[in-house]
């Protein structure tokens, strides 16, 4: 029974690298209507800003506030160069060129940091907490705990605030928010910066335990996906438990389902996400009436 | 001086061509409908005074050519668009699409949003019973009122309103014209009505246009245009004639 737990508990532990991702995508699509294949690796990007202010000197939770601005920057000016011109394009030529800044960034970052792995040190110490009998790093909790602000934070900025609402009502309906005086194509902007700034949180809190290279969020964007997927893309908080959840799926199956091995275990979870969306096409907590009036 | 003056308005969706120089005008304050035919021009016109589509030729609104603006200035400018379909925010709440339009006024106007917000909710009572519904879930008609209201709220100069009695029973487009009739009144704003059905526009407006492919084909005072009967044999007499 307690190894079970340890399991589950473990499980929750990587979720959270997911859900945070996912979260970002999740943003990213509620603010401008896109899917972001490039998330992850921005998110990679802002670790290894991250990585070049410590080892330059700076605190970490230092660095990670100069990271989450610069990363804002970041996203919005990808979003103007790259995703401006296509605006309003089929969703297929989105896919496209969020396919291609995904490649193009990875390049990047491996001819400015070089392929070699980079560590950076947990900013929550290297003790254990116990967990009515199962063990627990404090990276796991503290990085669960960065992740559910960062989920509350940007919740309450779409729900209360009027540029959230602004956001929202530009990605839904862009062609009635013009008509509203709102500028669509900032608010597409700011929301590209906004999920930049929500993955930077995901690449920076999570790279002391994913260590630090350029395929560093390759398969946790596939999670994330996965993740926002089976949570319904509209849901910030359906996002981050789809993430939980698949964390939980993929150490469970690992550990306990015979014949699985290696990465044969990331199979599991998908296979969950098929069976969930054969009942409920638009995931566990998505609306199906969003379409695009 | 007029608050809105097109001159010589051209517009096309595709290489066709919509609009054929239209003239047209509304004086600060007035109500005037559009009439005629399905593609007529009736909601390119409109189209092209928010800004939605490309045009050439003049659009003067409040003594500045807006022609080629972008949709979101003219807006702010004091133009208001109740589109085609409603346009509205179906999965945010009632309450969150009025506080969108409440958000387009102008700054100085910022202070009296709840009193309007007061006054709109009397007039469409049904947007204060389901405030916290979301827009999806409303009746065609109630999409009507909130889409009119959330452009009210915006406290335009010239408010534009796109056929507001499509795929609506009689009665509701009855209580709604009135209702716009009279906020239009209160808040002395000007309003440019596109409407199909002309028997029905011409009981609220003081004046309107006619048109015929893409251009003013006939124009007078809404008493004039309900007495004559050679314009309304070409250009109306379906829509005036229908029970409808």
């Amino acid at each position: 029974m307690t190894e079970l737990w340890q399991q589950v508990l473990s499980g929750l532990g990587t979720g959270f690298i997911y859900a945070s991702l996912a979260l970002a995508i999740s943003v990213v699509y509620q603010g401008t209507g896109v899917f972001n294949f490039a998330q992850g690796v921005m998110a990679t990007i802002s670790a290894y800003l991250a990585w070049t202010l410590v080892t330059h000197g700076f605190p970490f939770w230092g660095a990670l506030a100069v990271v989450l601005v610069a990363s804002f920057v970041l996203g919005a000016a990808t979003e103007r160069v790259f995703i401006r011109p296509v605006e309003g394009a089929s969703p297929l030529v989105l896919i496209t060129v969020t396919a291609g800044l995904l490649v193009g960034f990875q390049a990047l970052v491996a001819i400015i940091w070089s392929e070699d792995p980079q560590r950076l040190e947990s900013p929550f110490g290297d003790g254990r907490v116990s967990v009515f009998g199962a063990v627990l790093t404090a990276q796991q909790l503290g990085s669960a705990a960065v992740v559910l602000v960062t989920l509350l934070i940007t919740g309450a900025f779409f729900r209360y605030t009027q540029l959230g609402l602004r956001m929202r009502a530009a990605a839904q309906n862009p062609a009635s928010a013009r008509l509203l005086a709102i500028d669509v194509g900032r608010m597409l902007a700011l929301g590209w910066g906004l999920a930049a700034t929500v993955g930077a949180v995901a690449g920076v809190v999570f790279a002391p335990t994913l260590g630090i290279s350029p395929g560093m969020m390759d398969s946790s964007l596939l999670l994330a996906l996965a993740a926002a997927t089976l949570g319904g893309f509209e849901s910030r908080a359906g996002a981050v438990l789809g993430g939980l959840l698949l964390g939980v799926a993929t150490n469970l199956a690992s550990r306990y389902a015979p014949g699985i091995r290696g990465d044969l275990q990331l199979v599991v979870p998908f296979a969950v996400i098929f069976v969930v969306l054969l009942v409920r096409p638009q995931g566990l907590f998505g609306r199906l009436s969003s379409v695009r009036a | 001086m007029p608050v809105l003056e097109m001159t010589g308005v051209r517009a096309s969706y595709d290489g066709v061509q919509a609009l054929h120089g239209m003239d047209l005008e509304i004086a600060e304050g007035e109500m005037v409908a559009l009439l005629g035919a399905n593609g007529a021009g009736k909601t390119t016109s409109l189209r092209a005074i928010s800004g939605t589509v490309q045009v050439t030729g003049q659009v003067r609104f409040a003594g500045q050519d807006v022609a080629g603006w972008a949709p979101h200035r003219v807006a702010r400018l004091g133009v208001g668009h109740v589109p085609e379909g409603r346009g509205t925010f179906v999965d945010l709440t009632v309450a969150e699409n009025l506080t969108l339009g409440a958000l387009a006024r102008p700054k100085a106007l910022r202070d009296r949003v709840d009193a309007d917000l007061d006054v709109v909710h009397q007039l469409f009572p049904v947007l204060r019973e389901f405030a916290a519904r979301r827009a999806g879930a409303l009746s065609g008609g109630q999409q009507q009122m909130l889409a009119i209201a959330r452009a009210m709220l915006g406290r335009p100069r010239l408010l534009l309103v796109d056929e507001p009695s499509l795929g609506l029973a009689p009665m509701v487009t009855t209580e709604i014209l009135r209702a716009l009739r009279r906020l239009q009144g209160e808040w002395e704003l000007s309003v440019l009505l596109a409407e199909q059905n002309a028997r029905r526009a011409l009981k609220v407006v003081d004046r309107a246009y006619v048109l015929e492919s893409g251009r003013v084909v006939a124009s007078g005072s809404a008493a004039q245009l309900q007495q004559d009967s050679t314009i309304q044999d070409a250009y109306l007499g379906a829509e005036i004639g229908g029970a409808a």
